[in-house]
């Protein structure tokens, strides 16, 4: 038997989460959490957190997978809700949740770099390179609830073939991070931004543009009808890309993509 | 386009009072070169959109027909519309099929979370409205439903 790379009372005793589903090996946290939740109702105050050592299959966006290797950090959290979340609300969630992390990471990073900053619309850089993606996905059946789906580089060894676009916790701080305290310093996070997202807190929206990878920078957003260049402004309420187009003109988008540029060397 | 400043409000709060007294969630109202759709949500509050073609249904000057329009299933959220799981999977639906309230019939992306939409009423998909790969505005109907 495999001992667990984590300490789950500690998880359970530290944390929001109610109850851990561990596995060494999984396809996807995000998929067992959808199996589970189908079989029943999700509490709406007992978040379940679907954790595994190794993702063979973890889904990124789309049909992107994550480089989930041993040694980083990957998991889901269930959360129910006593009521339906109207769609246009889950976008904000997943930068609510992004925003948690990125605190966490900033605490462990303060010394070595400035900045953990979002990339729109679901992803944590530091200097320039992806540290983290988060996936948010509501419940396919009639309960409400949502799916956050965490995957972060901590000590696993990166392929080689993302060496200029992916970093990791322990390549930035040139050692090993304990991944129990990591994760309960991230789940505290989520735990905060999440809850303010819930109620509606305001300063959210704020929040996420300060922490805006591409603020004020030129940028071009693939977007499932082409390219569309402009200057970024900042992320709305809604969870939504602001770019000052060429023809002077400002556009919310809702569905794109901003890659990452080759680095100048 | 028509002129909003031309728009009769006393009409409009007749339109909405009818609404009330028939029970209706959506209504077309055409008058001379305007066409405007009102449509109230699950939470009461009223949306008017200005209505496509509207020259293509204008009424004889002077009057102000009002009539119930189809049942549409509309999107609750900005963004991108899939008319399949992926690209490999076959449609959701397709004309002609029977839908119950459960049945998603697409999904919505926007931000990357990936929204299915149910059908929330039971019938048979009449019209497909938009075409895989869309953008969607809030509230734009997607499909036309023959309830039933």
């Amino acid at each position: 038997m495999t001992i667990p790379p984590f300490d789950l009372d500690a998880i359970r005793g530290e944390t929001f989460v109610a109850d851990v589903v561990y596995h060494d090996t999984l396809d996807s946290t995000n998929d067992l959490a959808h199996t589970i939740a189908a079989d029943g109702s999700p509490d709406p105050g007992s978040p379940v957190l679907f954790l595994a050592a190794y993702q063979t299959r973890g889904r990124g966006r789309g049909s992107n997978s994550w480089h989930a290797a041993r040694g980083g950090l990957t998991f889901s959290l269930l959360l129910g809700f006593d009521n339906p979340i109207q769609p246009s609300r889950f976008p904000p969630l997943a930068l609510a949740t992004a925003l948690g992390v990125s605190r966490a990471l900033s605490s462990r990073l303060a010394e070595v770099v400035s900045d953990v900053r979002l990339k729109w619309p679901n992803d944590l850089v530091v200097n320039d390179r992806k540290i983290c993606g988060i996936l948010v996905e509501p419940l396919r059946g009639p309960s409400p609830g949502v799916i956050i789906g965490v995957g972060v580089n901590v000590n696993n060894r990166l392929d080689p073939s993302l060496e200029n676009h992916a970093t990791s916790l322990a390549d930035l701080l040139g050692n090993h991070v304990p991944l129990t305290d990591l994760l309960i310093e991230i789940l505290s996070g989520i735990e905060q931004t999440t809850g303010a997202w819930q109620n509606g807190d305001p300063t959210l929206a704020a929040d996420w543009t300060r922490s805006c990878h591409d603020i004020d920078r030129p940028v071009v957003t693939e977007t499932p009808r082409g390219p569309i260049e402009g200057i970024c402004r900042g992320i709305d309420s809604d969870g939504r890309l602001i770019l000052d187009l060429p023809n002077g003109s400002r556009q919310a988008i809702a569905s794109g993509s901003l890659h990452f540029r080759e680095r100048q060397s | 386009m028509a002129d909003e400043q031309a728009f009769d409000l006393d009409k409009l709060r007749e339109l909405i009072a009818l609404m009330d007294e028939h029970g209706l969630s959506e209504v077309s109202l055409t008058k001379g070169d305007q066409a405007w759709k009102v449509r109230k949500d699950s939470g009461d509050s009223i949306q008017m959109v200005p209505a496509a073609n509207a020259t293509d249904t204008a009424a004889p000057a002077g009057s102000a027909p009002v009539q119930a329009a189809p049942p549409t299933i509309d999107s609750p959220v900005v963004g991108t519309f899939y008319s399949a799981p992926t690209p490999d999977d076959p449609a959701f639906v397709k004309v002609g099929q029977a839908v119950s309230a459960d049945t998603i019939v697409c999904i919505v992306e926007a931000m990357k979370v990936f929204n299915q939409i149910p059908a929330e009423m039971a019938g048979t998909i009449a019209e497909v409205l938009v075409n895989n790969g869309d953008a969607v505005e809030y509230g734009q109907p997607l499909f036309r439903i023959q309830p039933g």
